[in-house]
Order: C-alpha cells, then structure tokens, then sequence
C-alpha cells in the first residue's frame, strides 16, 4: 500500500493505457449524460465532436481508474474532499489509449485527523497522440503509515 | 429551446430525484474507484463512514444525468470547458434521493466566438434531508439566439 510517507513533493507517474471501447462510452452516457454526441456517431454529426465522443464524466472516471489502480500497489486513499480546475481540452473518442501522468503538487498533515495526511494531485490525461485531453487538481486524503 | 439569452443572473432553480442505489454505488466504485469503503458494505460498516458510500464522481455523474434531463436536451448547449471546482461535503449514502439547486452567478458573450455565451453556474446537490452533499462550480457554453452573422 502507498501511504502519505510514500509520496514526495514532484515525483510524477505515467498511469495507463486504458482505451474505452465504443460500447463503454454509449453505456456510460446512456446513464449518465444522455447528449446526442455522446450516444451515436450520427448524433454527433455536424457538432463539436463530429463523431461520437466520451462524455467528459466519464474521461474523469477512467483517469480515476488510473489513479487508484494503475501503479504497483494500491493507493491508501481514505476519500477526496474535491477537485478544482477540471478542464476539458479535447474529445476522446472510442479507442483512444489514455494514460494519466499524476504529479504531487503538495502535501501536508492533517491537524484535525493525525491518522491522514492531505495530498495534492495534479493530474493531466492524455491520449495516444501525446495531447492533453483533460487536466485537473486534486486533493486525496491519504492514510499515513505511522499516525502521528 | 433555451438560449444564453435565456439565462437570468441570480435564479434558481431546484429539480430532480435520484435515488441511489446499493447495486449502483458497488457497480460504479467497482468499475472506476475501487476502495473498500465504496464496494465492500463489511468494510464500509468498519471504516469512518459507518456504511457504503458512492464515489464522489458517482455523485458527479447523478448530477450530470440530472442536469441533462432538466436542462440541456431542451437547451442550445454547447457543450462544456470545465469544472472550477468540486467539494464533496458529506457522504452520500445508498438509499439516498439526491436533487440540485443551480443558480446562475455570472454570463459573457465569448469574443473569439461572439456566436456564443459562456454561463457561471453553482450548483448544490442535496439529500433527502435538504442537507448540501456536492457543491459545484462549473460553466456551460450555449448559443445565443441572436448573433451577428447568423442567417436572418
């Protein structure tokens, strides 16, 4: 298990591949994000998108796949109070290869729960083409391995 | 069909009713966030949270689908940039009925695409018990119903 201690200010990890199939994007909109681009290519015809396109909901929970299970051992997550800065740069589309390169941006001590330390992702999602399709910033509660 | 026009700085809106399921919360942590308290209801009753909670991006997803009904199927959406920020503020529990209040903070015609505007929104996604569970501040683009260029 990583914990708190484990994780160093700058250190960076490329996560991935992991490509949604055409069907994996439809499921997902179908629940989720209903919009004509996300449910056929004809909907996504003369649009934005021009083909059919991931909902970005859904690029965000591949690239948290990523994060909780793409490295060696898992994670020692105790939950996120949030994210900021989510920015949406390109459509993915069905097939791409997406990788998440996830850096420490910063961690600290919580004064409140000595069991956990909060920790700072920032995270840019790419796809195969090396292009940024999505970034954000996010803060994970991480267990630590000696609770102060 | 509602246009960046359309939109008045300050209302408020409340809509939606969506229960969360057990079987919904397991499936999804399973599929994108696997940690124990999200997928295992024994672990969950012995971890801080007491019983299984859905994946903060579960949480995120509902209030999209409930955005999409309400709003943008009947909207000249265009889509959105991002998120400026997300909180999750309490845990969001199976057996949960979770609706939004959205207001609209700030709007302004896009210079580069003048066809275009872009719209501030907060919004609030509450339980059953009116208690505030995400909160979310985010920007939509829609088009506008008169714009320069655009065929008479």
């Amino acid at each position: 298990m990583i914990h708190y201690e484990d994780l160093t200010e700058g250190d960076s990890v490329d996560l991935g591949p992991i490509s949604p199939t055409a069907e994996e994007v439809v499921d997902f909109a179908r629940r989720y994000d209903p919009q004509p681009f996300h449910l056929s290519d004809e909907g996504a015809k003369n649009t934005y998108f021009g083909t059919l396109a991931a909902s970005g909901w859904h690029t965000a929970a591949l690239t948290m796949k990523l994060m909780m299970t793409g490295r060696d051992e898992p994670l020692a997550s105790l939950g996120s109070p949030g994210f900021e800065n989510l920015r949406w740069h390109k459509p993915v589309y069905p097939n791409d290869a997406l990788t998440a390169r996830v850096t420490v941006a910063g961690k600290r001590l919580s004064k409140s729960r000595p069991e956990m330390g909060l920790v700072q992702f920032a995270v840019e999602t790419r796809n195969q083409h090396d292009a940024v399709v999505m970034s954000f910033v996010s803060t994970s509660m991480m267990a630590r391995r000696e609770p102060g | 069909m509602r246009y960046w026009e359309d939109f008045e700085i300050g209302a408020i809106e409340r809509y939606g009713a969506y229960e969360v399921t057990e079987a919904e919360i397991v499936e999804f942590a399973t599929a994108y966030d696997p940690l124990p308290f999200h997928v295992d209801p024994q672990a969950a009753k012995d971890s801080p949270y007491g019983a299984l909670t859905a994946p903060g991006l579960l949480t995120c997803a509902i209030f999209m689908r409930l955005l999409v009904d309400h709003l943008l199927l009947d909207a000249a959406s265009l889509g959105s940039p991002g998120v400026d920020s997300v909180r999750w503020t309490q845990p969001v529990y199976a057996g949960d009925t979770l609706s939004v209040r959205q207001e609209a903070l700030s709007k302004r015609v896009l210079e580069s695409r003048p066809e275009m505007g872009l719209i501030k929104n907060r919004f609030e996604v509450l339980n059953q018990n009116d208690e505030l569970v995400c909160e979310i501040a985010s920007n939509g683009l829609f088009r506008r119903r008169e714009s320069p260029g655009a065929p008479a």
